[in-house]
């Protein structure tokens, strides 16, 4: 299956499992702009699967009252960069609603699903990466899947946590991304990060669609330099899997964190302080941070905006020599 | 030049911006900003400059800074008040997708510089989650805006005239909890303060500690009671201007004492600390004695009764330094 197919599974196996599971959101009812909901509403019906207005603000608080009702909602914002319309919602309302009522009452089946991340002709308002703005929003969860047979696994966990759940999907994946997928339900646990190569010298750290740019990193860094290099998937941003990063970088001592969004309060200053703290003697380098520039998303410009293998590889050649 | 001591005759933290001759297309708009505000931030006003210059909006966020893009790309200032910042999240998308890029996106056709964004900030004592929030790093991330927050009456009118007039959209954020409780000397004339330039307070040689708004004031405190219990010198930073940030200024004395300490009340993580940390490890890597400590709120919403339990006391922050010094 392709990203977008391995989507439709998870949410077939989702409205099928659970019948108070409803999908709603721009577009679904066709299945949707990225084809993620396909076939849905004829298999589970238009009470399950339905159109919303073009309100963002709207979706999501519906969602939050569909999930407070105690049915399962999966909303879908079209694009990530149209979900800041709901950022009240997401960040005043769904992630404080337990703790305000004393854990009387809570929306932890709220799933939202947006596509994320640079495209090549997405500019500037349909190419962001906005996870580190609702990093800092206490009381939602944040994952983002780096394939299909991640992405599956994840959103059904999302889907299935107790808590409002925010899963970007890297839309340039959609259709690019092809791997064998069950069709049957599995989960992938959340807050646990991923070491898809085994390395010694310099951690690299990435999620989404960049996590394929420093595999190739880490390729060329054994080939040019001789440098082994350990690469890990973090899948969750909120909460993140501090162990593991931390285990790692007081095997290598060098740390380069890489995401496409802008640099200035990207997720790799969190990554990047938290790890100097953690593992502050075991450092043989600053931590590296390669992101994109602090500008609005370009439209023309993108290849020279987004941080690809070689302003990535750059940057451990320096931290290798410091 | 008339200083006035504002203490006697109004409310310390008022100021009487004179619009007079250079701000002649200037407007002040939100909520209840008509009758003097719910902090009496815009007393007077009305009644001096006018009903279509000082007016109401509809309780509408979203509206209040789209209007005030609108006002800003017309030519006219915008000076836009949100009631508090806890509410700011519904125009949260007019100014990180349109205010921000409105420039850049134009190339540099249009643009809203004009537009200038108050409100108040901060813990107050009895805020609880809807009343206290200290949303700067949400708007950190987000290229294209001007972010600042002054800790004192003579630094507000510096640095909200310097935002009035500074050519990009800026968001400046008040201090509730001073509003009433801190009173300085302040001139009646204007005069303006340099954004993106942090100020050094107290030089100090053993450790630095960087804060901004109210908790300025409290690691000024833990600076004093470092000196008495511990014989360390702190040097106190406020950085006054957290989009840019003068990285500049806080590289330079972290160089010398070896040592960082960011404090604030917002969330642990995410929140700005976090920038300041991972560009100075960065930049003074070797300089570097101990690692760079964050003392801020805990990853929880802004709590009602737990308040003094939440915030980073000058107590937390005096025993994360201790923890720095003894590394």
């Amino acid at each position: 299956m392709n990203l977008f197919q391995s989507i439709t599974s998870a949410l077939d196996n989702a409205l099928a499992k659970d019948p108070t599971a409803v999908i709603f959101g721009e577009d679904v009812a066709f299945g949707g702009v990225f084809r993620c909901t396909v076939g849905l509403r004829d298999k589970y019906g238009k009470d399950r699967v339905f159109n919303t207005p073009l309100c963002e603000q709207g979706i999501v608080g519906f969602g939050i009252g569909v999930a407070v009702a105690g049915a399962t909602a999966i909303a879908e914002i079209q694009f990530a960069d149209y979900i800041f319309p709901a950022f009240d919602q997401i960040v005043n309302e769904a992630a404080k609603y337990r703790y305000r009522s004393g854990d009387l009452f809570n929306c932890g089946n709220l799933t939202i699903r947006a596509p994320w991340g640079c495209v090549g002709h997405g500019a500037l308002y349909h190419s962001q990466s906005p996870e580190a703005f609702f990093a800092h929003c206490p009381g939602i969860k944040i994952v983002i899947p780096r394939s299909p047979l991640q992405a599956k696994g994840l959103l059904l966990s999302c889907i299935e946590d107790k808590n409002p759940c925010i899963f970007f999907e890297p839309k340039i994946l959609y259709r690019a991304a092809v791997e064998q997928v069950p069709v049957e339900p599995y989960n992938i646990p959340l807050s646990q990060a991923e070491v898809l190569r085994q390395g010694s010298d310099v951690t690299l750290v990435a999620w989404g669609t960049q996590v394929h740019v420093i595999k190739e990193v880490a390729v060329m860094a054994q080939e040019k330099l001789g440098v082994s290099c350990e690469v890990i998937d973090l899948r969750t941003i909120l909460p993140w899997d501090t162990e593991t990063i931390c285990k790692s970088v007081v095997k290598t001592g060098r740390l380069l964190i890489s995401h496409e969004a802008p640099l200035t309060g990207g997720f790799a200053s969190e990554i990047s302080s938290t790890v100097q703290e953690e593992c502050f003697l075991n450092l043989e380098a600053p931590i590296s941070r390669v992101c994109g520039y602090d500008t609005p998303f370009p439209h023309i410009f993108e290849p020279f905006y987004i941080p690809d293998k070689w302003k990535c590889y750059d940057a451990l050649r320096k931290m290798i020599n410091y």
